[in-house]
């Protein structure tokens, strides 16, 4: 019997509340925002899943494919084909990839250089990479900044990512080079923090 | 089970889930909006396709629109609808009465107090703040469909950034005329690659989608795109160097209600008196400045 206390994953109200956080995070690249308090309702050992399952269960259906390299990323790969009725695909066709921002560069590379960045006729054919990192930092205590311009952001905006090999930073450029067509990046948090780095945004930055 | 007597009482703030999901769509359908909204956000002024459905009001009132707003809606969000900058419109309140009715959620004509206003040929008087979504219903999401019948065709052209049709046609219209001759829907260069149909508001209301704070969406149901100006993104209605844009101009006129001389007014004739009378188009805007001068 389930506490009528305890809180449980709404599909119709934790959706909308994850689809309209994803929607604001999209609209201002850089912003950090938290889906925390909807995910955290996801009965699921390890709090990574947790957050991938709900950005799933918003976005995923028989309609679109996904594909999932994260650490035990088979059995949530599984889980989230479960639930969502989903198509698992090799990340060169897949519409939603999920990832780890660490890992090593040659798998990055491979990875980036299959990816779908759409056609110009089907900008929109390019896929939405969620890549999980440890944490955002705080504005004043980094050098390792980001600064951030395009649609979305006032002038520019400063951001700091720990957990996130350059190497993604570096693919991601070039993919992007040719817009419209590209790839829309999330970056999310085992907490549930995310924030967004879509084909428009500019990034500068050590090493980038 | 509720007695009908409970349900008549409890009628205001709720609804009968076995008979509509919330917010009427179903979740499926909301799904694939959200998705190409996601999209449309991440390519400015692209128009992305998605499979309209059937609504309980005609193809060409507003499906677009209310299609985005119910995929949108959440318990916490607040709504107006306006049509034609007017609140009491049938058109806008059938739209409003069935969001509230199948969501229970709140509704309001203050501008200020909405978190999603969908509109109809019109952006609000009052500046809309970065936690506010703008939902524009289109018409004809095509800007190109004027010169270029084949969306085969304008697709391509969208694609290759040939656009030499469009500004011929502005030219044209000013060896012809002396001036661009269009009106509402003027047609903008979005981020400086895709040319956009900002749907029939007038060119008092261009300018307010530069730069602005809010999300702005744009829903065409008839012709099932979905497409969008995230907030802070470059939107220049076309112009040449030695012909700029201009917008409508109300030089020397007031509003009749509330004497505002820098809203957008609409032109009332009087047949009787036989004379030409102006109001604030933005009738929320209007009782606002009423209610401050007293």
């Amino acid at each position: 019997m389930p506490s009528a206390k305890e809180q449980v994953f709404d599909r119709i109200h934790d959706t909308q509340f994850i689809y309209r956080t994803l929607l604001e995070a999209m609209s201002r690249p850089g912003h950090v925002s938290s889906i925390a308090p909807a995910c955290g309702k996801l009965e699921l050992a390890d709090p990574a899943h947790k957050i991938v399952t709900g950005l799933a269960l918003t976005l995923l259906d028989g309609e679109v494919s996904f594909s999932i390299s994260m650490k035990r990323g088979g059995e949530l790969e599984d889980s989230i084909r479960k639930q969502t009725f989903s198509q698992v695909q090799p990340s060169e066709k897949a519409d939603y990839i999920f990832a780890d921002g660490s890992g090593d560069e040659d798998y990055i590379r491979e990875l980036m250089s299959s990816v779908r960045t759409g056609t110009l006729l089907a900008p929109e054919a390019g896929a939405t990479l969620f890549l999980m990192v440890d944490h955002f930092n705080n504005e004043n205590t980094v050098t390792d900044q980001w600064t951030l311009s395009g649609p979305g952001i006032m002038e520019t905006r400063t951001l700091s990512v720990s957990g996130i090999s350059k190497e993604w930073m570096t693919e991601r450029a070039r993919v992007n080079a040719e817009y419209p067509m590209g790839v829309d990046m999330v970056l999310f948090t085992p907490g549930g923090q995310m924030t967004a780095l879509m084909r428009t945004t500019k990034v500068r930055g050590v090493g980038i | 089970m509720q007695t009908t007597e409970q349900k008549q009482n409890n009628h205001k703030r709720t609804f009968n889930t076995a008979e509509y999901n919330f917010a009427f769509l179903d979740e499926g359908s909301k799904r694939e909006i959200r998705r190409k909204s996601l999209k449309a956000v991440a390519i400015p002024g692209y128009q992305v396709a998605f499979a309209s459905r059937e609504m309980p009001i005609g193809r060409g009132w507003g499906t677009g629109g209310l299609q985005l707003t119910l995929s949108l809606l959440g318990r916490q969000d607040t709504l107006k609808v306006i049509d034609q900058g007017n609140d009491d419109s049938v058109n806008a309140v059938s739209i409003r009465r069935l969001v509230e009715e199948t969501s229970g959620i709140l509704t309001t004509e203050e501008t200020a107090q909405a978190s999603i206003i969908q509109s109809r040929h019109r952006i609000p008087e009052e500046k809309l703040k970065f936690d506010q979504i703008l939902v524009l219903q289109v018409p004809q999401p095509e800007p190109l469909r004027k010169v270029e019948r084949r969306e085969e065709r304008t697709r391509i052209q969208h694609a290759e950034m040939d656009y030499s049709a469009m500004w011929l046609t502005l030219y044209e219209s000013i060896v012809k005329w002396g001036s661009i001759t269009l009106g509402a829907d003027y047609p903008v260069m979005v981020h400086e690659r895709y040319i956009m149909a900002p749907s029939p508001i007038p060119r008092w209301d261009t300018e307010k989608l530069h730069q602005s704070h809010h999300l702005t969406l744009f829903g065409a149901g008839r012709e099932k795109k979905i497409y969008a100006i995230p907030p802070y993104t470059n939107v220049q209605p076309l112009e040449f160097e030695d012909y700029p844009f201009e917008v409508e101009s109300f030089d020397g006129l007031s509003c009749r209600h509330c004497g505002s001389m820098d809203s957008f007014l609409d032109e009332v004739v009087d047949d009787e008196a036989g004379i030409t009378i102006h109001q604030c188009s933005d009738t929320a805007y209007c009782r606002q400045q009423q209610e401050r001068i007293g």
